[in-house]
């Protein structure tokens, strides 16, 4: 048994937005699949999948209601998942793992839960 | 608790989208196929984040479907909002979501079948017919299948633009025709499975994965052909018999340096005998009724082939006579020349060159490196080495491929 309390991370995952990417193939993407089903194998104990993000969706700023979320923005959020482990190094390491990191223009934001 | 270990059966995307576009280009109208691929797409990519992150669905075409079918009417809707066209995008859309629950009839089943019908659809060129099958049906991307038949990337996607403008030109489009109607067809839907088939078998694509793929292709569309009413006549079993019965020799074609060997020079103990035996129920099949075509002929010669024990006791006089029933069927000097050789082999080379000797090769037979290659071979076995180099020469210097330069060199050096 660990006794080292485990620290919660949001992970965000952001793909580039506006300009659709080049549309992959059926077998890459089942390729690109398989990258992810073993990177969650790998970190199944520290990764709790989020659900997707639809596109589109709203803007409240000052009380008044945008189409958003931003449409002028570089980035857009896709989804979500939660990590527990121990360190920021460790969840450093699982995300610089993350097939994500094949996908030109994406990235992943790590945020460790504050609990305020 | 999910499986975290979700592994997906070999081409499962690609099959999974070929069955989507069919079923959902039937729902809504041939002329808006672009858009149902683009919504196939974006459910696979849906899948590829989801599937791998949180297991598994119970019905995995289920789940692709609705997302897929979510994706169109969304487009559908907002092209209406626009007010842009289509005024019956949204009436198609209504009856759509209360149509889930027949999701998985006999009509359904039917779509991939009817999609071939589709691709055979007569105003479109044979070639397209084939990149469009490989597309729509197989789901390949216009970057694979231009790896795989060995073209530019422009002339596929030519190819494709021209089957696409073809069917939107076309009212059938519009009207998602039955199986029924289609059957008339049949003839040249068979003729692109043959063609795939031969491209796989026999193209100049020198990567062996990428060939086998295309032949494995062939197979299992031509045997949703044969699961059907329509399609399981006497002319698809022999067309089914002549695959299975190339594939079994497929792998024992080449050496262990990618060379490629003559049929004497194989190792028959690496031929498939599972797929031969399945060859052969299929020619049993084959040949009920009268219908006696080209596909008959060609798995009846592949038969004697793979049911040789060895090279010289191959059924020559049989593999001649069958060659003479496919000139019949399927005229073509081709034909002639591989007669030729089967009589070589049964009577000898004065026998096979008497026969090519009588033959009037038009110009374009003569350029054919497998004309100069079975005349230098006829030659060099009745002893006029002279003639032999001459052809064998010409051969090389025609020969497509490396594998059969390698060959033909090896005949050369024979003749010294």
């Amino acid at each position: 048994m660990s006794t080292t309390k485990t620290t919660k991370f949001l992970f965000l995952y952001r793909f580039p937005a506006g300009a659709t990417p080049k549309p992959a193939s059926a077998e890459e993407m089942q390729a690109q699949y398989a990258a992810w089903a073993a990177w969650r194998t790998k970190f199944e104990r520290e990764v709790i999948p989020g659900e997707g993000l639809k596109p589109g969706g709203a803007v409240v700023r000052s009380g008044s209601v945008t189409d958003g979320p931003y449409i002028e923005a570089k980035e857009v959020m896709g989804s979500y998942a939660f990590v527990e482990t121990d360190s920021m190094a460790r969840a450093l390491e699982i995300a610089q793992e993350c097939p994500i990191n094949a996908i030109p223009g994406a990235s992943v934001e790590i945020r460790e839960l504050g609990y305020y | 608790m999910a499986d975290t270990r979700p592994a997906l059966p070999e081409h499962y995307f690609r099959h999974e989208s070929g069955r989507l576009v069919a079923v959902l280009s039937r729902r809504f109208g041939m002329h808006r196929v672009e858009l149902c691929e683009d919504a196939v797409q974006t459910a696979l990519l849906r899948a590829v984040q989801s599937w791998s992150q949180r297991g598994l669905p119970d019905d995995k075409s289920a789940w692709l479907y609705r997302v897929a079918l979510n994706e169109v009417l969304g487009v559908l809707r907002r092209e209406k909002r626009i007010g842009s066209c289509d005024g019956d995008a949204e009436q198609v859309a209504s009856e759509l979501v209360t149509e889930e629950a027949v999701y998985l009839d006999q009509e359904v089943r039917d779509d991939p079948l009817r999609m071939l019908f589709v691709c055979a659809n007569p105003g479109i060129p044979r070639e397209s017919q084939i990149v469009f099958a490989l597309k729509i049906l197989c789901g390949f991307s216009t970057e694979e299948i231009a790896l795989r038949l060995f073209q530019s990337h422009e002339a596929i996607y030519k190819r494709l633009q021209r089957a696409r403008t073809a069917l939107r030109e076309r009212i059938e489009a519009l009207e998602s025709p039955g199986v029924e109607e289609l059957a008339s067809r049949l003839p040249a839907v068979l003729e692109i499975l043959y063609l795939l088939f031969t491209e796989g078998y026999s193209s100049a694509q020198p990567d062996e994965v990428i060939r086998h793929e295309l032949c494995e292709e062939a197979i299992r569309l031509a045997r949703l052909l044969d699961e059907h009413p329509v399609g399981a006549v006497p002319e698809t079993a022999a067309l089914l018999a002549l695959m299975y019965l190339d594939a079994a020799r497929f792998d024992a074609r080449v050496d262990g340096a990618g060379g490629l060997l003559l049929l004497e020079e194989q190792d028959r103990s690496r031929w498939d005998r599972g797929l031969i035996q399945v060859g052969v129920s299929f020619l049993q099949r084959s040949a009920r009724g009268a219908a006696f075509t080209r596909y008959h002929a060609e798995a009846g010669i592949a038969a004697a082939h793979c049911l040789a024990p060895t090279y010289k006791e191959t059924r020559w006089d049989e593999i001649a006579r069958l060659y003479e029933m496919l000139e019949r069927v399927a005229p073509s000097p081709i034909n002639t020349l591989n007669r030729a050789i089967a009589i070589a082999e049964w009577q000898g080379p004065d026998a096979g060159l008497a026969l090519l000797e009588a033959l009037n090769p038009p110009p374009w037979l003569l350029g054919y490196y497998l004309w100069d290659a079975t005349l230098g071979e006829l030659y060099r076995r009745r002893g006029d080495l002279a003639r032999a180099t001459a052809h064998l020469t010409r051969a090389l210097d025609a020969a497509p491929t490396h594998a059969e330069r390698a060959l033909l060199r090896r005949r050369l050096e024979a003749c010294r």
